[in-house]
């Protein structure tokens, strides 16, 4: 457990995209029990794993990603995606909006920031560890 | 003693990531590291007793050597393996997130994800 003074964070970085594996579910429970136990979380969604930003999700049978990085935000993670990897998607619709420090988009959920790849390296600078899902292959 | 904590989210024999945890665990123990292992979605496939071949061999003699390893309860539920089909040694615990959690973010020195 965290005890007073400067909160611990963990910063994850997920390469796949919700769905195809289950890495984005594992991110998302461990986020989950890092917030609960006091710590705080930074996400980066890199390559296919900015998929996961996508407004509307609604699988069958499957945890929905969306609505866990929602529910991670409001708990307090900071999760962005990599403005390189959302445009080639088609996630993109403009200019970066300096006052809400995020790339538009209407595609996505508000939970999650489209940023330069300057947001990892700036969650690397504030994290105690960082943890990479979905890339050992 | 420097501690190597490892989580692996992939199935034994799909791919070479079970292989490369083992024999990266195994030189980490050699050269005097503390090594827990965490088994998470597909990976707790690893821990199947009976398996043959590199993989089980590994995880038959891992904790024997003094490597901890860990399963999670709910992953092995939801894939139908009961307590008695893990391989001895092995911890099963019901929250392995939070376990691994604080050993990242507490122990751990160095954290590899497979």
């Amino acid at each position: 457990m965290v005890g007073e003074g400067k909160k611990k964070t963990m910063t994850m970085m997920l390469f796949t995209g919700p769905y195809g594996s289950q890495y984005a579910d594992h991110m998302c429970r461990i986020a989950d029990r890092a917030l609960d136990k006091g710590y705080g979380v930074q996400i980066f969604l890199y390559g296919d794993g900015v998929h996961s930003q996508l407004k509307g999700q609604n699988p069958k049978a499957f945890f929905n990603v969306g609505e866990a990085l929602t529910k991670l935000a409001e708990k307090g993670a900071v999760i962005k995606s990599c403005v390189r990897c959302s445009t080639a998607r088609g996630y993109v619709e403009g200019e970066f909006n300096e006052k809400e420090e995020r790339y538009p988009s209407s595609k996505t959920i508000d939970a999650v920031k489209i940023y330069s790849l300057y947001g990892y390296v700036e969650m690397l600078g504030n994290t105690d560890k960082a943890i990479t899902l979905g890339s050992s292959n | 003693m420097a501690r190597l904590t490892m989580l692996i989210m992939s199935p034994p024999h799909s791919d070479e990531s079970a292989e490369r945890m083992c024999g990266l665990s195994n030189r980490a123990l050699e050269r005097g590291m503390e090594v827990v292992v965490y088994l998470l979605g597909d990976g707790v496939l690893c821990s199947k007793k009976g398996q043959k071949g590199y993989i089980g061999q590994n995880i038959r003699t891992a904790v024997g050597k003094g490597i901890t390893v860990r399963a999670s309860a709910k992953d092995l539920r939801a894939r139908a393996i009961t307590a008695d089909q893990v391989e001895q040694g092995v911890e099963v615990v019901e929250d392995l997130e939070g376990e691994f959690v604080e050993d990242v973010m507490e122990k751990a020195e160095r954290v590899i994800t497979w």
